[in-house]
C-alpha cells in the first residue's frame, strides 16, 4: 500500500531549513507596562486591521534600564488583539529571555551587523535611546514598499513611515495616505495623499485617476480648489520643483489600433 | 446555519428601515424563518414600518435586562408566516445596549431563525457599532448622492475593522443596495449613476430600488413594500432578496423606461 509506505520511518516527512525573513521589530525603550501598553494601543489602534497577522519581534536591546523585565504576557495580550503576532524577543539578557520563554516567545539572536547584546553579567553604560538609530531615519529607498490591496475608505488612514506606499485600489474621499517615500495609487485618488512626510523632497505621487482632496510633498501642499482642472480625472505624477508642486500627466500612449 | 445580516448606511434617511422591513419580509416570503431587530434605541421606527406598533409589549432592552422573555418580545407578523419583529425601546438611549446582552439574544435567535436582520441606527457611534458587531453579512444602503456614498464608504471601513468577524480575521460579506434611484435624474446628471456608486464603494452590487411614491404610502400604512403587489420598489426589493440568496436576476430600473407611442403622444 502506498499510504503505508509513506508512513515508514525511511521516508522523510519533513525538512528543516534555515531562512532569512524580514520581520517587524518593536524596539522597546521602557519596560514599564502602564505607559507602554497605552502608547501601543494608541499607536496601533489608529490603524485598526492594518497589522493583521503581522509577525513581530520584540527588541530589548534599547531598553533604558537593560535589567528591567517587561511583562511579556501582558504585552502579548495587548499586541494580539491589535493584529500583531509576537513571535520572539531579541537582545535580552538571560533573565529577560527566561521570562520571554515563559510567555511562549522564542529567543532570537541579534543579526550580523547589528549591535550585539552585552552578556547579562556585565551590564555596561545605559544606552541612550536618543542615540539609537531610529528606523525612521533610514533613507526611504532602503525600506521596502508597503503594498495595500484593498480600497482605502473614508475615515481610514494608511501610513508607510519608512518607504513607498503602493495602493492597488482607490483612495476614497475622506481617506488619508502618508508615506516617507513615494505614493502610487493604481486606482482613483480622491482622498488626501502626503508623500515625503519625513522631508524627502524627491518623493512623488502617482495616480491613475487624479482628483484628490489634498496633495503634499515634503510639506508643500495644495488643496483640490487650487488644482488645474485639466489634470482632474487624468493619470498624473506630482513632484516638487523649486518648492512648488508640479503636476504632469503620465502614462499616456498613442493607441496603434 | 443562521446568518446575521446588518442593514447599515452611515447616513440617516437613506432607507435603512424601509430596506430592513422589505428585505426581511422578502426572505420570509421565500420561505426563510426571519426575524428583524430594531437597533435604533430611542428612535424606534421599524415597528411602524412593519405595522406592528400597536402590539409592542416588551422590547430588545427588556429582553437584554431580563425584564421579559424573548418569546414575549417577538412579534409575529400577521401577513407572512416565518416573519418576526423584535422592536427597540423608545424610552432609553443607545448606551443601554450592551454587547454581551446583544450577543446573548442573537445566539438565542440563531437557534430559531434562518436570518437575523439587524436594522442599524444612523451614525458611526455606539448604536451603529453594536448593530454591526455580530454581523456575518451586511447590506450597505446608499443613495446616489456624494454625501451618502462617502458615509457608506466609512461604514464599509468599519465593517472590516470594528466587527467581531474582523477581530477574528474573517471578513463581513458586504452587499450594496442603491435606494431612491431615479434613472431620469441620473441621465440628466443630477444623480450619481449606479455604476459611479459601485466604482467608488467597490463591493458586490445587489441592485437599485427606484424612487417610488408607493414607498411612502407603504411606510405610512405599515406594510413592507415587498408585501405590496404591483409595486415597482417592492419587485426591485424582491430581486435584491433573490440575488442575495444567490440567484441570477436581470437588473431592472437602471434605465429610463421607454415610452410607447401612445404615451409619447398623450403624455404619461
Amino acid at each position: 500500500m502506498r499510504t503505508a509506505e509513506i508512513n515508514t520511518a525511511a521516508t522523510p516527512s519533513f525538512e528543516l531549513k534555515g531562512s532569512a525573513l524580514t520581520l517587524m521589530i518593536l524596539h522597546l525603550w521602557v519596560a514599564d507596562s502602564d505607559c507602554l501598553i497605552r502608547q501601543l494601543q494608541d499607536k496601533f489602534g489608529q490603524v485598526p486591521g492594518f497589522f493583521k497577522n503581522v509577525p513581530l519581534v520584540i527588541d530589548l536591546g534599547s531598553l533604558q534600564d537593560p535589567e528591567q523585565v517587561p511583562d511579556f504576557k501582558l504585552l502579548v495580550q495587548t499586541l494580539r488583539p491589535l493584529g500583531l503576532v509576537p513571535v520572539g524577543v531579541r537582545g535580552g539578557n538571560a533573565v529577560q529571555n527566561e521570562y520571554a520563554l515563559a510567555a511562549n516567545l522564542g529567543v532570537l539572536h541579534v543579526g550580523r551587523g547589528e549591535r550585539a547584546t552585552e552578556p547579562a553579567a556585565a551590564p555596561k553604560v545605559e544606552p541612550e535611546p536618543a542615540e539609537q538609530p531610529l528606523p525612521s531615519e533610514l533613507p526611504a529607498a532602503m525600506a521596502g514598499a508597503k503594498v495595500i490591496t484593498h480600497p482605502v475608505r473614508s475615515g481610514q488612514r494608511v501610513v508607510a513611515p519608512h518607504g513607498d506606499l503602493i495602493v492597488l485600489a482607490s483612495v476614497n474621499a475622506g481617506a488619508e495616505i502618508l508615506a516617507a517615500g513615494n505614493i502610487h495609487v493604481y486606482g482613483a485618488l480622491r482622498g488626501r495623499a502626503l508623500a515625503g512626510v519625513k522631508g524627502d523632497t524627491e518623493a512623488r505621487i502617482f495616480s491613475l485617476q487624479f482628483n484628490p482632496e489634498l496633495i503634499a510633498i515634503a510639506g508643500e501642499y495644495m488643496v483640490n480648489e487650487e488644482l488645474d482642472g485639466v489634470h482632474l480625472g487624468q493619470s498624473t505624477v506630482i513632484s516638487l520643483a523649486d518648492n512648488r508642486l508640479l503636476i504632469e500627466p503620465f502614462g499616456s500612449f498613442i493607441s496603434l489600433a | 446555519m443562521a446568518k446575521v445580516v446588518v442593514v447599515t448606511s452611515g447616513k440617516g434617511g437613506v432607507g435603512k428601515t424601509t430596506t430592513s422591513a422589505a428585505f426581511s419580509a422578502g426572505l420570509a416570503l421565500r420561505g426563510y424563518k426571519t426575524v428583524v431587530l430594531d437597533f435604533d434605541v430611542g428612535l424606534r421606527n421599524l415597528d411602524l414600518i412593519m405595522g406592528c406598533e400597536r402590539r409592542v409589549v416588551y422590547d430588545l432592552l427588556n429582553v437584554i435586562h431580563g425584564e421579559g422573555s424573548l418569546n414575549q418580545a417577538l412579534i409575529k407578523d400577521k401577513r407572512v408566516d416565518n416573519l418576526f419583529v423584535l422592536p427597540a425601546s423608545q424610552t432609553r438611549d443607545k448606551d443601554a445596549l450592551s454587547l454581551e446582552g446583544v450577543e446573548r439574544i442573537i445566539n438565542e435567535l440563531k437557534e430559531r431563525f434562518d436570518y437575523i436582520i439587524c436594522d442599524s441606527p444612523a451614525g458611526i457611534e455606539k448604536g451603529a457599532i453594536t448593530a454591526m458587531y455580530f454581523a456575518d453579512e451586511a447590506l450597505v444602503v446608499t443613495n446616489p448622492e456624494v454625501s451618502s456614498v462617502r458615509d457608506s464608504d466609512r461604514i464599509i471601513g468599519m465593517l472590516s475593522s470594528k466587527t467581531r468577524r474582523a477581530e477574528q480575521n474573517l471578513s463581513v460579506k458586504e452587499h450594496l443596495v442603491v435606494t431612491r434611484y431615479d434613472a431620469s435624474r441620473v441621465n440628466r446628471g443630477d444623480m450619481l449613476s449606479a455604476a459611479d456608486v459601485q466604482e467608488i464603494l467597490a463591493i458586490p452590487f445587489l441592485g437599485v430600488i427606484p424612487e417610488s411614491k408607493s414607498v411612502l404610502v407603504a411606510s405610512n400604512s405599515g406594510v413592507p413594500v415587498t408585501l405590496d403587489k404591483d409595486n415597482d420598489a417592492g419587485s426591485a426589493y424582491m430581486d435584491v432578496v433573490d440575488r442575495f440568496l444567490g440567484q441570477e436576476r436581470p437588473f431592472r430600473f437602471m434605465d429610463v423606461p421607454k415610452k410607447g407611442l401612445i404615451s409619447r403622444l398623450f403624455g404619461s
